[in-house]
This record gives structure tokens, C-alpha cells and sequence, in this order.
């Protein structure tokens, strides 16, 4: 009998360690554990390889190999006849297993002993159960969840409820109570937060640069990154103290015990990033990862289909009492990082900030109020970086700090394409002096 | 072979193998494909001897491997600590089912199982992992030849060496 690979991911996750025999050119045999055995394709997987041993020595005279793994559900055994291939220390498999080789070495109190320094990608010739070793009960993907949140990603209209339909479906139809989505600033080399669910602070604005971190990695990549057990170094949550007063905390478990880090791409572009963590060890299998793989993707065509001129479908927010109060609200802009403070407080930066600098502007000088996505993106002040940029993720970042930091400024959309600025105390202008204000960065 | 041969005459060494620590046993046939099979259970004779415990369906292939060529590789490795060793062999003999091996099985199954829940494993995953038919248990006998450190580490792959 034997069974499809993929049918045994969930035996690959090192949560009981594999074992993998070999045979050296004279014919002596040789075992050993195996920290990590990482799913690559349908006939592929990838060993974690730690020390020069025995193992490679083998390998590399004789490619024949078999892996024996457990499920760690029911204790089933398989054996995997496998060749080894080729070794790869960079890229999406490494970057992949070195992360999760970050959990697995956590788990098992070897996080100074454990290193990986390449990934030993073998050919997978035949897997079968181990003979009277236990029932082949495979674990069935929670697919009507995946189509019920599917199916609600087709309705939205707007970047706003797609955004919020997809992290309030992963709680409701997948029962991910811990999401964060980002999107991609490509000429900053980073992601920053649009949305989350399911911690005190929702972090909107804050900032990961390509290649930090877990989400960092996967939106580098461009490769799902996973990890079953919790590791110190890659967790979330902590405010990096570095006098930077633009900085804004990211939100994150203290400790959680499977995180996944999904890459949200059209073609060869990156969209973004999606996060989500668990307290529990293991909460995210392929299965899991699959899904979200292909919610992603979903999102991103969906992303990529609503234009900037988009329907204003969102519920409208209700108007402000325009310049009621007396007390003036005082806002500050720094040109070189085009940051905006209220009083003392960050508001935001970058192309958000330079649009809010804008719209402001032209509110006090002629009392306009009235804007549309197409003047934003023909202004050379705002500097959008490409034909590419997404002026319309800008304006919901925008927005959402707006709605976060400062109540009395706000931005409706009220038609396809256009929004009002309603501001409900005087405002103040200021062009910052930038002297000593050396980590504001631009 | 003499070195092998005092290592194993140690005693803590003895009741490390002979204990409830995950054991695997690998060898190769003629055209040098390895096999694995995960053991039930070893004796460590005070003769240097040592009997590896497998389950008769499970290993079914190891053991036809092990009658052709003789030649053994078994890892013996404690989950709480990693602690590891691989004892390395030729001349290995397949024996037939002892009436005696059901005791060191049971032994075994109750000591191995203990660990692993005691690390949080189920019970049932644990049991299942090493439970077999009484009865139906093999014998691979030999004389180790080389034993050698395999704690994950800088020192992985050491041979182990002792006075006397």
C-alpha cells in the first residue's frame, strides 16, 4: 500500500522527530534523527542539515535514503524511500526551515545547539505505512470554513471591507483569532499594518521592514513561513525602543506557540502580508497553511481589481460638527520624512502623511473639503513612488489613524472616487524645523 | 572492537540501552539500501553482547536485510534529554522468538511510553508507538564494533571510548 505525500504532511512537523537511515558507499548502515523534515512538493521534501555527519557523508557517496515518520496523532509510522538531491542554503526552502528549525529547537531546549546550514532537498520515491503500525487516518481540511470566508471576499467592493472581511472571516469561519494584514510600501522596503483582530492595540501604521522577523521573511521570500512551537526571537508584540517617535507598536502575542506568515502576491509583485498566531503549539498545519495560500491569493486578485476609482461603498461616517470647538488643533509636518505630529502625539508618515499635509492645506487656505482619488494621484507634492502604488491602501491608512489619533479630523468618502475632509476644530499649520530630530527617518 | 567491547561492559551504559529510551535499528541489503524499524526492546549482556527486541511484522524487512548482510546501525536516544548513541555492527544474527524477550517487552513498552507522556505525548500515541503481539518479538544479536556519541552537538559522531 502506499499513500501520497502530501496525504502525511502533518507527520512532517517534527512534533515526534523523524528518522532517516542511510547506507555508505561499502555497505555500512547508518541512523539518525532528524530535527526537521519539511514538505516541499508532491514528490519532494527537504531534511534540516545541522552538523557535517555520518548522514551526509553517506548521502552524498550513496543518495539512497528511507525516512521513517510518526503521526503524531495516532503513532501510525510511514516510511518514506527517498535520494537525496541537492542541498540549498538560501532561498524560500532554507529561509522556511530556518525559521521553523527557530521553533523546533525552542521546543526542545536546543536553541543553542541547533543551527541550520543547508537544506538537504531529497526526491520522494515511495511512502507506505509501516505494516501493523496503526490505522492511515488522515486529517481532513476544514474546507467549508475556507469556502464561507470565500465567498464573503467576492462581495466587497472597497479596499475597507475587503480588509475587514477577511480578518473578521479568519475568526468567525476559521476560528484564527489572531490576524494581522499588511501591505506592501514597495518604495520603503516595507510592510505596514492595515489591519488586525484580536489584541488590545491594533497597531494600524506600524511598520516591518522586508526580511525582519517572520513576516519580514515571508514577504522577502515571497514564501509562506511557518513555525509549530514557540520561539523567543521571532515573536511580536514588543515595542522596539529606539527613540524613534514615528514608530508605532506592533501588536503580537507575549507568547505564542504556532505563528504563520502568509505572502500576499499578484505575479511577481508582493501585495502584502498575511500574519496570524496562536497560543497553542501546532494550531497551524499544511492544511492550514494551504488555506491561507490560497485565501491570500484571493485577496490579492481581489485587491488588484478594485481600482482607485472605485464605488464609495463602505457605511458612511456620520459628519462632524465642522469647527465647533474653540480650543485650535496644533499639527506639525516634517518634510523630510513627510510625518505628521498632532500637538506631540505621531500621526503618521510617508505618503499618508504628504496626502493629510495636502488635504490640509487646501482646508485652511480655501476651505475646500471636497477631494478625489485622481488629484491625489497627479500631485507631484504627494510624490506617489510608481504607477503601481496603491493610492487608495494609503487613504485607509489614513483614515484608520485618523479614526485612532485624531477624532476631530476625518476622512468620508461620499461618491465613486472622491471623499469629503470634515474637521471639527480650527487647525494650526506648521512646517517643522528639522534640526534634532535626528530618527525621524524618511 | 575492543574498545566497543569494554564500552558496553560498562554498567551505565548497560541499563542506558537497556532502558526506556527510543531505540531504532537500521541496515542495508546487497544493493546498499537502508532500512529502519523502530525496536521493542534490548538486552545488554555483561558478555558484550547485545539483543535488539523487533516487532516480527513491522520489521519484517530489516530483518531480512540484517540476514543477508549482518551488518547493524541502532541509535538509542532518551526524549527528555537527547542524550544519543549509535552502536555499529557486522556479523549480526537474526534469532527466533525467546519466551523470555515478552517480559523485557513488557518492561520496555511501560518504561519508553512512561517518557513520552511524561514530555506530553497521549498515551495512546505512546503505546501505540511501541506496543506488538507477545510473542511476536525477533532477536538481532551481536557484538558491537564501534559505539559512538550522537547527542546533537558539536561532539556528534565522537566514538566513545573508555579505560580497561
Amino acid at each position: 500500500m502506499s499513500v501520497a505525500l502530501s496525504s502525511i504532511r502533518h507527520c512532517l512537523d517534527g512534533a515526534i522527530p523523524a528518522a532517516i537511515a542511510t547506507c555508505s558507499a561499502d555497505g555500512i548502515p547508518n541512523v539518525s534523527y532528524v530535527s526537521e523534515v519539511h514538505y516541499v512538493d508532491l514528490r519532494h521534501v527537504a531534511l534540516s542539515y545541522q552538523f557535517f555527519n555520518k548522514t551526509r557523508v553517506n548521502v552524498l557517496a550513496n543518495p539512497a535514503a528511507r525516512v521513517l515518520v510518526i503521526d503524531p496523532n495516532s503513532g501510525t509510522q510511514y516510511e518514506l524511500d527517498v535520494a537525496y538531491e541537492r542541498t540549498e542554503t538560501d532561498g524560500p526552502i532554507f529561509q522556511s526551515m530556518r525559521v521553523k528549525l527557530a521553533g523546533i529547537a525552542a521546543h526542545t531546549g536546543m536553541s543553542t545547539v541547533f543551527r541550520l546550514r543547508g537544506s538537504d532537498v531529497y526526491e520522494v520515491l515511495a511512502v507506505r505505512p509501516v505494516a501493523g503500525s496503526g490505522p492511515v487516518a488522515l486529517p481532513q481540511a476544514p474546507l467549508p470554513g475556507l469556502r464561507r470566508l470565500s465567498e464573503r471576499l467576492v462581495g466587497c467592493g472597497d479596499l475597507e471591507l475587503l480588509i475587514d472581511a477577511l480578518l473578521d472571516g479568519l475568526a468567525e469561519a476559521l476560528s484564527i483569532g489572531h490576524s494581522m494584514l499588511f501591505l506592501h510600501d514597495e518604495a520603503a522596503g516595507r510592510v505596514y499594518l492595515i489591519g488586525s483582530r484580536g489584541y488590545d492595540l491594533t497597531g494600524i501604521g506600524s511598520e516591518i521592514p522586508l526580511g525582519h522577523g517572520i513576516v519580514g521573511i515571508a514577504a522577502a521570500e515571497r514564501a509562506p513561513i511557518r513555525i509549530t512551537h514557540h520561539a523567543e526571537e521571532f515573536r511580536y508584540g514588543e515595542t522596539i525602543r529606539d527613540g524613534d517617535a514615528t514608530r508605532i507598536p506592533l501588536p503580537g502575542l507575549a507568547h505564542p506557540g504556532s505563528q504563520l506568515a502568509i505572502p500576499i502576491v499578484a505575479g511577481a509583485r508582493l501585495l502584502g502580508v498575511l500574519y496570524v498566531e496562536s497560543t497553542q503549539s501546532g494550531a497551524f498545519g499544511y492544511d492550514s497553511e494551504d488555506m491561507l495560500v490560497t485565501l491570500a491569493n484571493q485577496f490579492a486578485a481581489s485587491l488588484y481589481l478594485l481600482d482607485d476609482e472605485q464605488h464609495a461603498t463602505s457605511a458612511p461616517a456620520a459628519t462632524l460638527a465642522t469647527g465647533t470647538a474653540t480650543i485650535p488643533l496644533r499639527l506639525r509636518y516634517f518634510r523630510s520624512n513627510c510625518s505628521v505630529f498632532v500637538d506631540d502625539d505621531y500621526l503618521i508618515k510617508g505618503v499618508a502623511g504628504a496626502i493629510l499635509w495636502k488635504l490640509l492645506g487646501e482646508f485652511t487656505q480655501s476651505g475646500r473639503s471636497q477631494f478625489s482619488n485622481r488629484e491625489l494621484r497627479l500631485d507631484p507634492d504627494i510624490g506617489l513612488p510608481d504607477v503601481c502604488e496603491n493610492l487608495e491602501a494609503r487613504l485607509v491608512l489614513l483614515k484608520r489613524r485618523l479614526l485612532e489619533k485624531c477624532s476631530d479630523i476625518r476622512i468620508v468618502p461620499v461618491a465613486r472616487g472622491k471623499f469629503r475632509l470634515d474637521v471639527a476644530r480650527p487647525v494650526i499649520l506648521e512646517i517643522a524645523e528639522e534640526a534634532g530630530r535626528g530618527r525621524a527617518r524618511p | 572492537m575492543t574498545s566497543a567491547r569494554n564500552v558496553i561492559q560498562d554498567a551505565g551504559l548497560r541499563e542506558f540501552i537497556a532502558g526506556g529510551v527510543s531505540i531504532l535499528v537500521a541496515s542495508c541489503d546487497r544493493d546498499r539500501k537502508p532500512v529502519v524499524a523502530r525496536a521493542c526492546g534490548c538486552i545488554a549482556g555483561t558478555d558484550g553482547l547485545v539483543t535488539i527486541l523487533v516487532p516480527g511484522v513491522r520489521a519484517q524487512v530489516l530483518l531480512d536485510a540484517v540476514t543477508v548482510t549482518g551488518a547493524v546501525a541502532v541509535v538509542f536516544s532518551e526524549p527528555a534529554t537527547h542524550r544519543s548513541i549509535q552502536i555499529k555492527a557486522d556479523g549480526a544474527s537474526v534469532l527466533l522468538a525467546d519466551p523470555g524477550w515478552d517480559a523485557v517487552c513488557d518492561r520496555y513498552r511501560r518504561a519508553f511510553a512512561g517518557e513520552l507522556e511524561r514530555l506530553g505525548y497521549s498515551a495512546r500515541m505512546a503505546r501505540r508507538l511501541v506496543d506488538d503481539e507477545a510473542g511476536q518479538a525477533s532477536g538481532i544479536r551481536f557484538t558491537p564494533a564501534a559505539i559512538f556519541d550522537q547527542t546533537p552537538g558539536p561532539r556528534a559522531g565522537d566514538p566513545i571510548e573508555v579505560a580497561g
